[in-house]
């Protein structure tokens, strides 16, 4: 049972940290048809603020979650201040301008995260309370990581309620389908980009901050797992948030699992899951044609 | 159509893919990578250059490296120089690629460098060997382990101040089964690519040639640069070692460490020996710390001698921390070229390759040797044992055990 059970919490794990993170990027390109180059490092941001706050200060499972959110406030406003002093500049102008920006906007974040806390790696701590595992069918699963699932339903849970139940979600339905009709109809459409793109930034920062107490702290951390977001934004089609969702599932249970029986596939286990399934279907699963 | 117009969003897509893969796992180093320079009339200047990953994944590593090669210079600027010449120090980032690495060959010795030291990446350093011959220039490689630098691609312009993959992990298989021979059940858990598996080789070959009842329960190898070992440490676990191996470090032995904790992975062992950790997993860790013994080129408190207390005053006076293995080689490193380039009164490549050769001198560590033959210092291998405690740090050192390198030096082909 245990290799069954351990790879597939595991992989959901991987899946929760993933969509959010993939949810943002996909929401961003939805609207804004940005292709955010710095999304990782706001994730990589998210763990450092996230340590900076609670390592040495308020050191309790209430900290920690209370500083991971209060970083990824803090990382929000970046978001916000980036899209309305760069990003808003160039929406006009070709795509490729926005990935010279974006990748801009990389360099600066990782190299001030490097002059701050230096390029050696760092560790937050786990509170004592949350570094154990819990019995599951007999199997001892690590406790962190059920919560950092259980985290990842509640925000796909919000996510899926905002867009579908709430007028912000229709109107950020409405735009990414029709922009121009949008706009004709009275909706502040710089408004509404500023606002999903701060969406979008706090998922990034907030996963950086899950993230941080279970990896070394580094100022490049954001770039692998940034691939394999992109990876799942693709793989979930462009622009959707469902789409985002299975991918993130589908690619982080079959990683897992694969790593597990045929660990000469760990860390390629996602380029062959999009190859499959774009050579299937090019747009992506829940993408349109 | 246009290139990069939404209508074609996966070739943008597929850019980014390739920028990030390419680009930003060489992060850039802002300051870093620029020239750092001594203050005076640098006219007459002995130049001597750094080259070292600065930025990036390992990063840390050869920031920690250069602090030794810079506090050396100063000490000996301020004891005279070489020779009676001043010595400059310039340093370039390699990102701990094979290709900025030559780059930063190429243009140290533009500037005239013909004397290097550093190299973190064992894939660096042996991309080196052409063009240090081509530019007729000298490396001491200070960190990178890979046999083959000083083995199979032994260059005559390369020299290995540190040791090597083979010293550090036949040591481990000697030591260990001196000191538990009790232990049979082994398992492997280290990085999948050239120096994870040099490490793994070397300790298990030696293991089997000395220990009748040792045993392999299981190999893993996880990616270099992985952010998830949950997989591996459950295979691991699951096999029943007594004891485990491991050749992770930096960053990925932090991330491996912390993700193993919740398993109450290191009290389910005997045993846990990892073969690199020179301060920088331990103090990162701090309280979260587990049992282990360590392997290091250098500690400050496993030598009591005149060089190694000078170095230890004056590092923790320049940096306001005591020395790592990182920060000793590239130190060291700068101590030899002083004494060879004063031997041989000559700052000739061909002079200064005949001088190194066989060269006996001091060092921190006591007396080093290189090895007229395949240019690997003959050092001492340093093994910390590290326990978990209640200080402010988090943990002690309960044991400190020092195999002579000539002891465990490679046979020659």
């Amino acid at each position: 049972m245990d290799v069954v059970l351990l790879p597939l919490v595991n992989g959901l794990t991987q899946a929760a940290v993933l969509f959010m993170i993939a949810a943002g990027l996909t929401l961003i390109y939805g609207v804004l048809h940005v292709i955010n180059f710095a999304h990782g490092s706001f994730v990589m941001l998210g763990s450092y603020l996230t340590m900076f706050f609670f390592v040495g200060k308020f050191e309790t499972v209430t900290g920690l979650f209370l500083f991971i959110f209060v970083s990824s406030i803090i990382i929000a406003l970046i978001g916000w201040a980036m899209e309305v002093f760069v990003l808003r500049k160039m929406y006009k102008a070709d795509e490729f301008y926005m990935v010279l920006a974006t990748y801009a906007i990389l360099l600066m974040i990782e190299g001030g995260v490097e002059k701050y806390w230096g390029s050696s790696p760092l560790s937050l701590p786990l509170p004592a309370s949350l570094n154990t595992t819990i019995s599951i069918l007999g199997i001892s699963v690590p406790l962190f990581s059920i919560l950092i699932c259980v985290i990842g339903l509640a925000v796909m849970f919000l996510l899926w309620y905002m867009m579908n139940h709430t007028n912000l979600g229709k109107i950020i339905r409405a735009a990414a389908a029709d922009q121009t009709m949008t706009n004709s109809l009275g909706v502040n459409v710089p408004a509404l980009f500023t606002v999903v793109f701060i969406i979008g930034i706090f998922l990034a920062a907030f996963a950086g901050g899950l993230l941080a107490p279970t990896v070394a702290l580094l100022p490049n951390m954001g770039v692998n797992i940034v691939i394999q977001a992109f990876v799942v934004v693709v793989v979930g089609g462009l622009g959707n948030i469902n789409g985002a969702l299975i991918a993130a599932v589908l690619i982080g249970v079959l990683d897992s699992f694969l790593g597990f029986y045929v660990p000469v596939l760990t860390g390629i286990t996602f380029y062959i899951v999009m190859a499959i399934i774009l050579m299937i279907r090019p747009q992506g699963l829940l993408g349109k044609a | 159509m246009k290139l990069f117009g939404s209508k074609n969003p996966f070739l943008l897509i597929f850019l980014i893919l390739v920028l990030l893969l390419t680009g930003c796992s060489s992060n850039q180093s802002s300051t870093n990578s620029e020239d750092t320079k001594s203050e005076g009339d640098n006219k007459k200047a002995l130049k001597i250059g750094f080259i070292g990953a600065l930025s990036g994944a390992v990063g840390g590593v050869g920031q920690d490296m250069l602090k030794g090669a810079e506090l050396a210079v100063e000490i000996i600027n301020e004891e005279g120089g070489i020779n009676g010449q001043e010595v400059e120090l310039l340093s370039k980032d390699t990102k701990g690629n094979p290709k900025d690495g030559i780059q930063a060959v190429r243009d140290l010795t533009q500037e005239g460098v013909k004397i290097f030291t550093g190299v973190v990446s064992s894939g660096v350093a042996l991309a080196l060997p052409p063009v240090l011959e081509q530019e007729d220039a000298l490396i001491m490689i200070a960190a990178a382990g890979d046999d083959a630098i000083t083995g199979e691609n032994f260059s005559p312009n390369v020299f290995r101040i540190s040791d090597n993959a083979y010293m550090r992990n036949t040591s481990a298989a000697n030591l260990f089964y001196e000191k538990y021979p009790e232990l049979t059940k082994w398992a492997n858990f280290s990085p999948d690519y050239a120096y994870g598996h040099a490490s793994w080789d070397a300790f298990n070959n030696q293991m089997k040639k000395i220990n009748p009842k040792y045993e392999v329960v299981k190999e893993s190898w996880p990616k270099f640069g992985a952010t998830d070992f949950k997989n591996d440490i459950a295979s691991v676990l699951a096999a029943k070692p007594q004891a485990v191996f491991s050749a992770l470090y930096s960053g990925d032995a932090i991330t491996m460490s912390k993700q193993a904790a919740p398993y109450d992975f290191f009290n389910q062992l005997d045993l846990f020996v990892l073969n690199s950790n020179e301060g920088d997993i331990s103090s990162a860790l701090g309280k979260e710390m587990h049992p282990e013994w360590s392997g290091v080129h250098y500690h400050p408190e496993a030598y009591d001698n005149e060089l190694n207390k000078k170095f230890v005053e004056k590092f923790k006076e320049k940096y306001k921390v005591e020395p790592n293995g990182y920060n000793s080689e590239t130190y060291v490193s700068l101590f030899a070229y002083k004494e060879a380039i004063e031997k041989a009164k000559s700052l000739e490549t061909k002079t200064l390759i005949k001088t190194l050769e066989g060269m006996k001198f001091d060092s921190v560590t006591g007396t080093r040797e290189f090895r007229k033959e395949d240019h690997q210092a003959i050092k001492d291998i340093v093994w910390l044992k590290i326990e978990p405690d209640n200080s402010d740090k988090g943990w002690k050192i309960a044991d400190i055990e020092i195999v002579p390198g000539s002891e465990v030096m490679a046979p020659l082909k």
